[in-house]
């Protein structure tokens, strides 16, 4: 009863004019900006920070929270019509959203990124609303033990990622670990796979690898193509999701939510994460695997849910811990200090106001989000008609200054014409690009807390099974391994002639 | 089956990951390797390089087995053109500012493609050029001349 | 040392350099176009908000045209170079601090500037003392039991830093030569994952800006044992300084400050420097930087100096080399 006073309270601030409309700013900019790649919510937000400091703290954090929960939808959709991923977490949503749209289904797939993103935002929220301290209590028990172990449970869920062939995908997850150990060691500050390469010590960008690799490489496999360029399907079907895929994706839209949520509480973990794991998660529970990658609904659904809800649960440790997940939440609790706002387990009882308005306004915020991109669906789905002689050229462009703005630097476009070219290799020899992905964002993470737990254990690997939360990621990872390796080799003994297709 | 080795696509792949993993181990040598307790910023890379090598070796084999060639002709000048138009835009972002490079940019990857014809892909340079700067520019407040003359210093 | 003297002396040596040719063109000419400041850090970091204060507040009291440019990479030191490279023309501004102008030399061999030769500091924004957190459920409650600690049971205390050759892990391996003690360095990615290995216990200490702990420490989840500047934080007059608990002379503070590429003439950057002494003052800037400073061009580069001479021994005594 008492959260439903409070969300009333909330509701009362957030329904006034002013805020509905800084609200709506917020979403729309988001949108915008989340579309163009390696342009992120964290350059708008401290564009407007200046602005900001002029409104009301209230008013300024809805509008900051609104462009950064808009711009992760928005990176969506340049990932669904154009295999390029505007932001951080869309690239897995390109996987299959990008097939969709190819097969003149980029309405569906677009909508059921909208839908799922609301139902996401709206329950993660509401876990927001009534869980948010103690969550945050519990986030507090994650240590570099249970990092690493939750990491390796990525990684081993990694083969799942494979279509086609297993080896190939583990090793592509591989080469991805070694891209991302480009860069300055955390724990000993020695530069590695830098060449000496200023630019090189932080590591090669995101967006530089996820535009390399999906969006280059496309370009040029549809250009390689023998007769006339027909990329998209030209029998646009309903733009609207059918009965049929509504219901295909109510269980992975909750299911992504709830992985989402989870992630989004841990400050030490990526969005990214999040849509990897509710993507994998879809595909080993589904009837039939094979269709993901080929343009599987479930496939847009979860991982968009699944981001989703992150976004909104990044702010429990930012609120209730006053810890920064990431850099937005980082500005987000800049801006809170600048108003005199301490965050902590104190701010819900300390300054309901902001906390509720907040939290109703995030409701709002994905009422508005839904409000403003179905009607959209439309317009965007008619790009995928645009002939393909002017749309790559501008795809291009896009790419080419997005990643120029990263640091301002030249450099960041080199890297993603050489990863480009990679990417078109590998696509020619049938090594899919997403297991890559994963391997690059878990494998700094699955390093640093490894030789962390070891440096603060004084080298006892006991920490990893005496940990309660660390030893059930361990027993899961090994339960995966042996149900995956199992049947496989049941099969092999069986058919003992034939090695070439392993799932 | 028998297939030319430069066409045998897991073959190829195999060699790629081997390339990677070896040249990846070989570049770690140099960082120290610490011991498994005390793990040193050359165990990961290291370990990694083997790895990758190993299932690169084990690619390769299943190539030279199955014979499964390369599906489609390789489309070196696009990929060719395409990055080169790249690697020039970011070179002349910083010399001759974004409508120029935007325009070369749009132009010599509007040619990589087969449908090319000079009308349209000038056009569509002006086009592009305009939309950059409007989003880039006038939205978003990057600080990017739009002309630029500078090869000095 | 009498910084406000220097500043005089160095004001007053700019204006006469100025008075045969200089001045005239630099007051009425200067600036005829927009001026970039280069932050060499990503957008939204303490220093980029800095940068856009100053940047904010410049446009709307000179009438100049600032505009941010965000060109980040190898801890500023590729923001840097760029702006040593810039035509010394007084269009090209850039945010400094400690770890690119003062450490980096020490740490990095393949340095591409010289903080010294090719920049003309301009002016001090800001000094921020570094904090030495601990847990509210840890029993070391002062500098002295922290040391009493360390030396109960030498290389067992875990020392938490936001990373490698920051200035707060220097302030870390400072204290263990200063107080002759030895604790285990823990680099962290950040605060992210820092704090909460801090405020569980995980980790016994944890040295970073006030910012960073500032949240943590006001809701009762971290204490702050001392702070490292040489007088008490305004934002914390009850938290002792390391140097009253014991450690006499005791200081590391991260600073940012303006400088232009070596070379932009004198009369423009007394011009950039009155500018920004301005910004400075104005009360809702002081309200957000940590006290009033008055550090010059003269003072500044004397600051640089002695702050290099210092970190280039912490390094060499702590054996770190990063490049």
């Amino acid at each position: 009863m008492d959260v439903l006073s409070n969300l009333a309270l909330g509701f009362g601030v957030a329904l006034t004019l002013k805020n509905l409309a800084y609200c709506f700013l917020g979403v729309f900019l988001g949108t915008l900006i989340g579309v163009l790649p390696g342009v992120g919510p964290l350059v708008t937000i401290a564009m407007l920070l200046p602005i900001t400091f002029g409104l009301d703290p209230v008013s300024s954090l809805i509008m900051l929270a609104g462009i950064f929960y808009g711009a992760q939808y928005g990176g969506s959709t340049t990932a669904i019509l154009v295999n390029m991923p505007g932001e951080v977490s869309s690239a897995v949503t390109a996987i299959d959203g990008y097939q969709m749209a190819r097969q003149g289904r980029a309405g569906p797939a677009l909508a059921t990124a909208a839908i799922a993103s609301f139902t996401a935002g709206i329950i993660s929220t509401l876990l927001v609303a009534f869980f948010g301290p103690l969550v945050g209590k519990w986030a507090l028990e994650f240590g570099a033990a249970e990092y690493f172990s939750l990491m390796l449970m990525g990684l081993v869920f990694s083969a799942v990622l494979a279509h086609g062939d297993l080896v190939k995908s583990l090793a592509m997850v591989v080469t991805g670990l070694m891209l991302g150990i480009v860069g300055t060691d955390v724990t000993s500050g020695l530069p590695r796979f830098s060449f000496g390469v200023a630019e090189l010590l932080d590591g090669v960008g995101f967006t530089v690898v996820a535009v390399g690799l999906f969006a280059v490489s496309e370009i040029v496999l549809n250009l390689a193509r023998s007769g006339p360029v027909e990329v998209f399907s030209k029998d646009v079907k309903d733009l609207m999701p059918t009965w049929a895929d509504i219901k295909a994706t109510t269980m992975p839209t909750l299911r992504g939510t709830a992985l989402g949520s989870f992630f989004g509480a841990l400050p030490g973990v990526t969005a990214s994460v999040a849509s990897f794991s509710a993507y994998m998660l879809e595909k080993k529970l589904a009837k039939d695997p094979d269709r993901f990658g080929k343009g599987a609904i479930e496939g847009v659904a979860a991982p968009e849910a699944a981001n989703n809800a992150a976004a909104q649960t990044h702010f429990i440790p930012t609120l209730t811990l006053g810890i920064p997940a990431t850099a937005v939440m980082a500005l987000v609790l800049g801006a809170l200090t600048m108003q005199g706002i301490q965050p902590g387990p104190a701010v819900m009882t300390t300054k309901p106001e902001l906390f509720w308005g907040l939290v109703a306004s995030m409701l709002v915020g994905n009422v508005l989000l839904l409000l403003l991109n179905l009607p959209l669906v439309g317009v965007w789905a008619r790009l995928t008609q645009v002939p393909y002689r002017f749309l790559f050229p501008a795809i291009l462009v896009f790419a080419s200054v997005g990643n120029y703005s990263l640091n301002n630097s030249a450099i960041d476009v080199y890297l993603c014409a050489a990863i480009g070219v990679l990417g078109y290799v590998f696509a020619k020899l049938e090594c899919q690009p997403a297991p890559l992905i994963l391997g690059y964002v878990l494998g700094p993470m699955l390093e640093e807390n490894l030789r962390r737990a070891l440096l603060m254990s004084d080298g006892s690997f006991t920490v990893f099974v005496t940990r309660p939360i660390s030893l059930v990621f361990l027993a899961v990872s090994a339960a995966l391994l042996l149900a995956m390796v199992l049947p496989a080799v049941r099969r092999g003994r069986a058919r003992a002639t034939d090695d070439s297709e392993a799932g | 089956m028998k297939t030319a080795l430069a066409a045998n696509r897991d073959f190829l792949a195999g060699l790629l990951f081997l390339a990677i993993g070896a040249g990846g181990f070989a570049v770690a040598l140099s960082y120290p390797y610490g011991s498994v307790q005390q793990m040193g910023p050359g165990f990961f890379p290291r370990s990694l390089g083997v790895i990758l090598a190993g299932f690169g070796v084990v690619t390769m084999i299943r190539g030279l087995r199955s014979g499964e060639r390369v599906q489609g002709e390789w489309g070196w000048f696009p990929l060719a053109a395409l990055s080169a138009s790249m690697v020039a835009f970011g070179w002349l972002m910083g010399h001759v500012g974004l409508v120029p490079s935007v325009a070369v940019l749009t132009m010599t990857s509007a040619y990589a493609g087969r449908e090319f014809r000079w009308g349209e892909a000038l056009l569509l340079a002006v086009a592009m050029s305009l939309i950059a700067v409007a989003i880039f520019i006038w939205g978003l407040g990057l600080p990017y001349e739009l002309f630029a003359f500078d090869f000095g210093r | 040392m009498n910084r406000r003297s220097l500043v005089a002396a160095a004001a007053a040596v700019s204006i006469l350099a100025a008075a045969p040719f200089g001045l005239a063109q630099a007051q009425s000419g200067y600036p005829d176009k927009p001026m970039r400041l280069i932050v060499p850090f990503p957008p939204g970091g303490g220093t980029d908000i800095l940068g856009r204060i100053v940047a904010d507040k410049l446009t709307a009291t000179a009438g100049w045209k600032v505009v941010v440019e965000n060109k980040a990479g190898a801890g500023g030191t590729v923001g840097l170079d760029a702006a040593a490279k810039a035509k010394p023309d007084g269009y090209t501004l850039v945010v400094c601090q400690t770890s690119n102008m003062s450490i980096a030399p020490s740490i990095m061999s393949g340095l591409p500037y010289d903080p010294v030769k090719d920049f003309s500091p301009v002016r001090l924004i800001t000094a921020v003392p570094l904090a030495i957190v601990v847990s509210t459920n840890s029993p070391i409650k002062s500098m002295a039991d922290l040391v009493a600690a360390a030396k109960a049971n030498p290389g067992k205390l875990l020392f938490a830093s936001p990373g490698n050759a920051t200035v707060a892990h220097l302030a870390g391996e400072y204290f263990q030569k200063v107080a002759g003690i030895k604790y285990t360095h823990v680099p962290y990615k950040g605060t992210a994952q820092a704090l909460p290995d801090v405020i569980s216990g995980r980790a016994s200490f944890y040295v970073a800006s006030i910012e960073s702990a500032m949240g943590p420490v006001k809701s009762g989840q971290l204490r702050a044992i001392a702070v490292t500047s040489a007088k008490r934080a305004p934002q914390w007059p009850d938290v002792p300084t390391v140097a009253e608990s014991g450690f006499a002379g005791f200081e590391a503070v991260t600073w940012f400050g303006i400088a232009v590429p070596a070379g932009t003439p004198a009369p423009i950057i007394a011009r950039i420097d009155a500018e920004v002494a301005k910004v400075l003052d104005a009360p809702d800037v002081q309200e957000r930087l940590n006290g009033k400073t008055d550090i010059g061009p003269a003072a500044f580069a004397a600051l640089i100096k002695t702050d290099h001479d210092k970190w280039a021994g912490v390094v060499k005594e702590a054996g770190i080399k990063v490049n």
